[in-house]
């Protein structure tokens, strides 16, 4: 199920990816199920970083992985070298505890655990943000529209919008996961990210590199 | 039989896709499908669901030929129009119309037929349709921080006053409540920029089928998932609200310790003198709040009226 670092090199999972039409820039992994695995979680981190997803960001709606951050750290280290065979002498691998960003960066993929404050509560922030330069007559209301509005949400700093979503667990609702980014999200369900095998998980990355999007024209 | 959703949403995608399928024009397409949301909507009124709303055009649509434009604004005209005739049944069966967007996108006389559809059925309120047209819910949300940025410059609010609710309070939707079952035809899993803020919690249903071919099956198959997830949606909506309160809670006490650390020690550790000024400040800010609420739906109505007189 889960292939070891003996059989398989890191060249395997980079061509696996270089193999589909096309991969997400930015994957967003949430969980609906109750009790949410820190050592599932962590192979499918692993396995976005490893088949080259830039962004990766971790979410439940009861921000118990936000909550518990370290310990998802420790198993992500953990099963990077597991399956990726890396040294951590020889990559950065950083953990900046910036405002309410989590990072984790590996040479090429940044990582970021959200929950629902992450959402809403971000555009109220930023509503209240703008309101108070509005109050103190730095700025007219008029000045805000759809991009001014986008550039003051903070939740996702750096990150594009999702491009895909892998949903796991029953529930079919995004339980609040930054709801104005994932405007043309796909969303891809999976039963449950218990025991989640990377064939799964790849099988899902090569319906989404199938799916045609039109942008509304 | 489990509990049936009060407000379903649709995405009526694959009208396009029929057409090509059946060989015909894309206008008879469109045309298919606003006959299918016709007979969608008396199923729902059957099953007792009381209040619809469909994404009829995308601000993002525009894009399109324009003769395909044209053509939809088109049939737009036309089906306006016939709504207008069909007054009495309206007001028969109480179907409040709502057209929700950046109307001023749209043709004038476009404009002016959703301003009287929009008034005349206005207090009718045995069912709701509401039309999502020359909308994306991100100019949707962003209209909504406009207006509370709005009231800031009026003086009717404080920044403070800024919080999700209000926020809710001045969507395009702030009549209805959040949809509870979202559906999309036509195989795509996305929400294309339709109802982000109002369906996070609600019931997410994605079917093959092609919009113009929409039975009323396919309706059951959707309302049996939205049962299926009920208890679940309703947890999670309740938790949600529950840790929003209590943040709210907080921010307040906050604000009240602070304010009494303003004006001395001596009063801030007394917990009357908290509660009391706790509730002052609630009890102004729901002062604001209406005061600005008010204005705001006289501004929405004046639109409309305007609208009217224009054509009168």
């Amino acid at each position: 199920r889960r292939p070891g670092a003996a059989t398989l090199g890191r060249q395997r999972w980079r061509s696996d990816g270089r193999a589909l039409q096309k991969l997400p820039v930015h994957m967003g992994l949430v969980v609906t199920e109750e009790e949410p695995s820190y050592a599932d979680m962590a192979s499918l981190v692993v396995w976005c970083m490893a088949v080259g997803i830039s962004y990766v960001s971790v979410y439940d709606h009861n921000g118990i992985f936000k909550r518990n951050n370290s310990r998802l750290m420790d198993e992500i280290l953990k099963q990077q070298q597991e399956l990726l065979g890396l040294d951590c002498s020889k990559y950065t691998v950083e953990f900046a505890n910036q405002d309410k960003a989590d990072q984790v960066l590996n040479c090429q993929s940044t990582l970021k655990v959200l929950s629902p404050e992450d959402g809403k509560a971000d555009i109220v922030k930023a509503a209240q943000n703008f309101c108070q330069l509005v109050a103190q007559q730095q700025r007219t209301y008029t000045d805000l529209d759809v991009n001014v509005l986008d550039n003051l949400l903070s939740s996702t700093n750096g990150f594009p919008d999702p491009d895909l979503v892998l949903k796991f667990g029953p529930v079919d609702s995004t339980l609040g996961f930054l709801p104005w980014h994932i405007r043309l999200t796909e969303i891809i369900s999976l039963p449950s990210h218990l025991n989640i095998s990377y064939e799964d998980f790849f099988s899902a990355l090569h319906h989404y590199a199938a799916c045609e999007q039109r942008w509304g024209k | 039989a489990g509990p049936m959703p009060k407000h379903v949403a649709f995405i009526m995608d694959g009208n396009r896709r029929y057409a090509q399928k059946c060989h015909v024009e894309r206008q008879q397409g469109h045309s298919q499908g606003f006959d299918k949301l016709a007979q969608t909507l008396r199923w729902c009124l059957n099953l007792g669901i009381r209040e619809v709303t469909v994404y009829a055009f995308s601000i993002e649509n525009f894009k399109r030929s324009k003769e395909e434009v044209d053509g939809l604004m088109d049939l737009a005209r036309q089906k306006f129009s016939r709504l207008l005739e069909e007054q009495e049944n309206l007001k028969k069966h109480g179907v409040c119309i709502r057209v929700l967007g950046d109307l001023p996108l749209l043709p004038l006389d476009i404009q002016e037929l959703i301003a009287q559809a929009v008034l005349a059925t206005r207090n009718y309120n045995k069912c709701f349709l509401n039309v999502c047209f020359a909308y994306t819910s991100r100019h949707e949300i962003s209209n909504a921080v406009r207006e509370m940025a709005w009231g800031v410059e009026q003086g009717l609010l404080e920044p403070s006053d800024v919080s999700e609710s209000l926020l809710d309070k001045c969507l395009y939707t702030n009549n209805s409540p959040d949809p509870d079952l979202l559906i999309r035809t036509s195989g795509e899993v996305r929400l294309s920029d339709f109802l982000l803020w109002q369906t996070s919690h609600s019931c997410l249903v994605f079917q093959s089928v092609l919009w113009p071919e929409y039975s009323f099956w396919n309706l059951c198959e959707a309302i049996l998932r939205f049962q299926m997830n009920y208890n679940a949606l309703q947890k999670a909506r309740d938790s949600y609200l529950e840790e929003r309160r209590r943040q709210q809670m907080e921010r307040d006490q906050a604000y009240v310790t602070e304010k009494l650390q303003q004006e001395g020690c001596a009063s801030h550790g007394d917990s009357r003198r908290q509660r009391t000024l706790l509730q002052k400040c609630r009890a102004m800010r729901e002062e604001r709040i209406q005061g600005f609420l008010q204005a705001l739906e006289h501004k929405r109505a004046d639109f409309f009226e305007r609208l009217c007189t224009v054509s009168a």
